[in-house]
């Protein structure tokens, strides 16, 4: 039962030797201990799976079991329509494609100006972003909602229940601009002088110089700003009332009803809403392999 | 207009920075002025009842459930920090290794950070039963006693913290496994020709190497620790006996349940102020 | 041109025509004379909305139309839960009043019943309030954020139709705040063959909470538990009606947590599992739909639960019984506590008659008894409970449901939302081997706290 700390055992064998692969003892016991975190991580995943397939009667027995004796696929069928998923896959893609485009974009630009641009206020600013990232976004639902109404030249109702109204919040987050800024600061300046001196003015050092060197750093921007998005729950609920414009997350609680939850569709849904992410992190990890290590570095406050 | 070349460069920096500064001061921080403001106010569901200056932050000083909200936070936040942080480097360190599947099991460590927090809490909710869940019938199987994970209030601390940890060690992984992968490996040679075994190059070479990468995630952690109500919700939401109330959720309650929205912004105030310190000695210690 | 007097009023009190274009039809169908003799009255009531026979057809067993909202086009937001608005007899109800209704367009929307409450509230401090929600109309009556309704309820004159309880749901402080939609309530199921195992005699409708004590114990050192216990507030405020216990005083002005009967009856409760052990131990707060799977499970012989689990009972093969809750501790009450919905109007709502009119087309009969038969949600009209068959529920193990539901009430603590987690935390407390008056007690001085 929980988190397995592994007390991390470096090889006595100096690293050049290491090449030659052996199954010595220790070996074996690294599969090990790498299976054994791997059960409890994947796990409460794996009782997911089995429960989706399950069918109503059978999802608490007892004794418990794990995965049904017929497994039964159509509850994914059942769980995409009932949970509205070919409508609302489209709007959380819209709404996280368009967050981490603006993330990554201005985010990235925020962290440049941080990390090599000299201003009156550079200090002050930069405690201001690192303060945003200290505010729950939870309690501010309600002025959020106050001004999404508010929005000036617009019809009554203002940007609530708009694609607008649900990405801006987190259009940018703090996180964003603090990744980009403490990476930058780990590559070397030379780098960008070089190109200024060939008379590149700020924005073409950025484009041309700058954002091929933190591709890695962009591509975990990518990530964690879609896991969040793509899993937020409680502003799209607050700020949508039309439910053509409702997100995953919401349809995923459909079967959450008033006194007993669907839990074989709830979960058959669940996986569903996962396969999109797991996909994302899929393609952009052997990005991030490169990346964090000037991260480390660049880390000096 | 001709403008000089400094202005003309302040500008250019100011453009870079501008709008992502523009959209976190308006959706961020204007937001947050104005929970400062509702704070001086008696603010019910139907409108503000007029001002009420300080009253509101006088109360929350003397609520004895907002300390104890504060004290399971940081509770919470250290643990599931520590276990989580501590699995996750351990991983790292496991996952580095040049052997073969170690790519495979890498990729798989991380999903369980691509389900949203509410799923993976109402799936420990039930995993955790006391009656019907699945830890609790190995246990039995073993001929040990069934544990009230999520039903007795020592317990539930603990039982939340544990879920906190298994998220945090996926999610940090790949943090520290990138880390790991930039030290220098002369390091390593040279303290291998001293003499040094695993253990000592972990903890003289290895740990210093990445202490600026743990810094950086253990404030994240305790950022994202405090900030966290999903699971709560979904696992105890707050019980037993607010046992596991956390001062996101006490805000929660006083504001939508209760009401009181004046009093509810005026714990938050508190909450970010008690994070600002926190964070700010955090990030003053690193730098000795 | 032929003079159609009826098709022209049709469409002038639907506002698909004109003054103008009225006055050029008559000219040309019957000259000047048109315009003075049967034209005239069409002539002056045009622009207005009060004739007779206006709007579309009715379908049988609905109200009529009310001319007052037949003019204006109107936009009505209906905020139902998840599990309702897309299922066919809404889906039907909406096309058919907006067939009668041509100029009122219904949008839907939707979330799952434990986010309504965040919605609405949102919605009113913004100043969107929306017309059709759906929840406890009683709660938002109290807060102050549903319309009161009692003058449209005067004109509609259709008070006696409805269960006397049901109404329950939509009053506070006397005054009514929407109209129930659907009631349901808790009752006893048994598992025969777990009770014959233990030689225990099965629960009546007369049975005491003293008398079921006695056949509940024979369960004592079995692998299986008698009952499975639940510290739900909502469950337990049930349990403590059964014992005659009102946690609210008389006049809704305050609490009393810790009134005689309730402590009795969660005592009662409580101690089967620490103190007797033949009770299951509690869930935790988010699984209250454990019990019931204990009991589908065959691990429990004895549960209080609703109609929503008989499906799955019945699918499980168990060979279970019903009956009503126990006549309390000497058998000299009955009572029950009784779930379903209402909806109410938000306040500041322009559309205040128009929202009523649509919450009056969801208790007409035919809907009611499409919601019995297609959604399994109980009607609140008292007549349809008269013959079973016509809701489709002829199903003897229903009887007790039916009879309990006479004497169900809701669980209004809900409207004083620091009492409700008072009395959640000392039920909470009761169930985990705190005595119960000393947990209530100290319920009650918490709400004392908060001022109720």
């Amino acid at each position: 039962m929980g988190a397995t700390a592994v007390r991390p055992r470096v090889g006595a064998v100096p690293v050049r030797a290491r090449s030659r692969r052996r199954f010595t003892p220790q070996t074996i016991a690294l599969y090990a201990i790498a299976l054994l975190a791997l059960v409890i991580l994947l796990g409460p995943l794996v009782w997911m799976f089995g429960t989706a397939l399950k069918e109503r009667t059978e999802v608490f027995t007892w004794p418990p079991s794990v995965f049904p004796k017929h497994p039964h696929w159509d509850n994914f069928v059942q769980a995409w329509s009932g949970a509205h998923f070919s409508r609302y896959f489209l709007n959380s893609a819209i709404v996280t494609l368009v967050s981490v485009g603006s993330n990554v974009l201005l985010g990235s630009m925020a962290g440049y100006g941080f990390a090599r641009l000299r201003f009156p206020g550079r200090n002050f600013l930069f405690l201001v972003v690192m303060v945003t990232l200290m505010v729950p976004n939870a309690v501010l639902i309600v002025p959020l909602f106050l001004m999404m109404k508010n929005v000036p030249f617009t019809d009554p109702g203002g940007w609530l229940n708009t694609y607008q109204g649900v990405i801006l919040p987190t259009a940018v987050t703090g996180f964003s601009v603090f990744l980009m800024r403490q990476f930058l600061q780990g590559i070397p300046r030379e780098l960008d002088q070089a190109a200024a001196v060939d008379g590149a003015n700020l924005f073409q050092v950025f484009w041309h110089v700058i954002l091929p060197l933190t591709r890695p750093v962009l591509a975990i921007i990518a990530v964690f700003t879609a896991l969040s998005r793509w899993n937020d729950y409680l502003w799209p609920l607050v700020a949508i009332r039309d439910p053509d414009l409702y997100t995953v997350q919401i349809g995923l609680k459909y079967f959450v009803g008033q006194h007993a939850i669907e839990w074989n569709l709830l979960m058959a849904g669940a996986v569903i809403a996962a396969v999109p992410m797991l996909l994302v992190y899929v393609l952009f990890q052997p990005l991030f392999e490169q990346s964090l290590s000037n991260l480390g570095t660049g880390l000096n406050e | 207009m001709v403008l000089s070349p400094r202005v003309r460069r302040h500008l250019g920096a100011y453009l870079f920075i501008g709008p992502a500064l523009f959209l976190l001061v308006l959706f961020n921080i204007w937001p947050a002025l104005y929970t400062a403001w509702l704070s001086l106010q008696d603010y019910g569901i139907l409108g503000s009842n007029g001002f009420v200056g300080l009253r509101n932050y006088v109360h929350v000083i003397g609520d004895s459930l907002f300390w104890h909200s504060l004290l399971v936070t940081s509770v919470y936040a250290a643990g599931s920090a520590a276990l989580g942080l501590a699995g996750a480097l351990g991983l790292a360190v496991l996952v580095t290794r040049k052997l073969p599947f170690m790519g495979w099991f890498r990729v798989l460590y991380f999903v369980p950070s691509v389900t949203s927090l509410f799923v993976n809490a109402t799936i420990f909710s039930w995993l955790m039963d006391y009656n019907l869940g699945l830890f609790n019938y190995w246990l039995i199987s073993l001929h040990w006693q069934r544990v009230p994970w999520l039903q007795q209030a020592s317990w539930a601390l603990f039982s939340i913290i544990l879920v906190g940890a298994w998220g945090g060690v996926s999610y940090n992984l790949p943090i520290y496994a990138a880390a790991l992968g930039s030290v220098n490996r002369e390091l390593y040679e040279a303290a291998a020709l001293d003499g040094a075994n695993g253990w000592q190059r972990f903890w003289f070479i290895t740990l210093p190497a990445i202490a600026p990468i743990t810094r950086y995630t253990v404030i994240l952690a305790i950022i994202g620790s405090f900030q966290l109500i999903a699971s709560i919700d979904a696992l105890t939401g707050g019980g037993p006996e607010d046992a596991t109330l956390v001062t996101i959720k006490y805000i929660q309650t006083q504001g939508w349940e209760f009401l009181h929205f004046g009093y509810a912004s005026a714990i938050t105030l508190f909450l970010l102020a008690f994070l600002l310190v926190v964070t700010w000695v955090q990030l003053r210690s690193g730098r000795e | 041109m032929e003079l159609d007097l009826d098709q022209l009023e049709r469409l002038v009190m639907t506002g698909r025509m004109s003054r103008r274009q009225l006055i050029r039809h008559l000219l040309e169908a019957g000259g000047v004379a048109a315009l003075i003799g049967p034209g005239a009255a069409l002539l002056a009531a045009c622009g207005q909305s009060t004739p007779n026979n206006a709007g579309g057809p009715v379908p049988s067993g609905y109200p009529a139309i009310n001319n007052s909202i037949t003019g204006n086009k109107i936009t009505l937001q209906v905020l139902l839960a998840a599990d309702y608005y897309n299922q066919k007899p809404f889906v039907d109800l909406f096309a058919a009043f907006m067939a009668a209704y041509p100029n009122i367009n219904i949008q839907v929307s939707n979330a799952v019943w434990e986010d309504i409450p965040t919605k609405v509230k949102t919605a009113a401090l913004g100043g969107v309030p929306v017309d059709v929600a759906h929840q406890h109309a009683f709660v938002y009556g109290h807060i102050g954020v549903a319309e009161p309704v009692d003058d449209l309820w005067a004109k509609w004159g259709k008070v006696g139709n409805f269960l006397p309880n049901s109404l329950q749901d939509v009053t506070w402080a006397g005054k009514k705040y929407g109209i129930p939609l659907d009631v349901n309530c808790l009752f006893t199921y048994y598992n025969k063959d777990l009770f014959d195992q233990v030689k225990a005699t099965y629960p009546t409708a007369t049975t005491t909470y003293t008398q079921l004590l006695a056949e509940l114990l024979k369960f004592k050192g079995q692998s299986v538990k008698a009952i499975g216990l639940s510290n739900g507030a909502w469950g337990n405020s049930g349990l403590a009606r059964a014992n005659g216990g009102d946690l609210l005083k008389g006049d809704e002005t305050g609490v009393q947590i810790n009134n005689a009967n309730v402590v009795a009856a969660l005592k009662w409760n409580s101690e089967l599992g620490w103190k007797y052990g033949v009770g299951t131990s509690p869930a935790p707060t988010k699984r209250q739909d454990e019990p019931g799977f204990l009991f589908k499970a065959k691990q429990v012989g004895l549960l209080f639960s609703g109609p929503w689990d008989m499906p799955d009972i019945k699918t499980s093969g168990i060979n279970f019984g019903t009956t009503e809750l126990p006549k309390g501790l000497d058998g000299s009450t009955n009572g029950s506590v009784q779930g379903g919905g209402s909806l109410f109007v938000g306040k500041g709502s322009k559309n205040r008659e128009a929202a009523f009119e649509f919450m009056k087309w969801t208790v007409a009969k035919p809907h009611q008894i499409r919601m019995a038969k297609e959604m399994a949600r109980w009607p609140v009209i008292a007549d349809l409970y008269t013959d079973p068959a016509q809701i489709g529920a002829n199903d003897p193990a229903l009887a007790p449901y039916f009879s309990q539901l006479k004497y169900a009430k809701p669980y209004k603590l809900e409207a004083f939302p620091e009492g409700d987690k008072a009395w959640s935390d000392g039920v909470g407390a009761a169930y985990n081997g705190t005595d119960a008056q000393k947990a209530l007690d100290a319920a009650q001085a918490t709400a004392a706290k908060a001022g109720l």
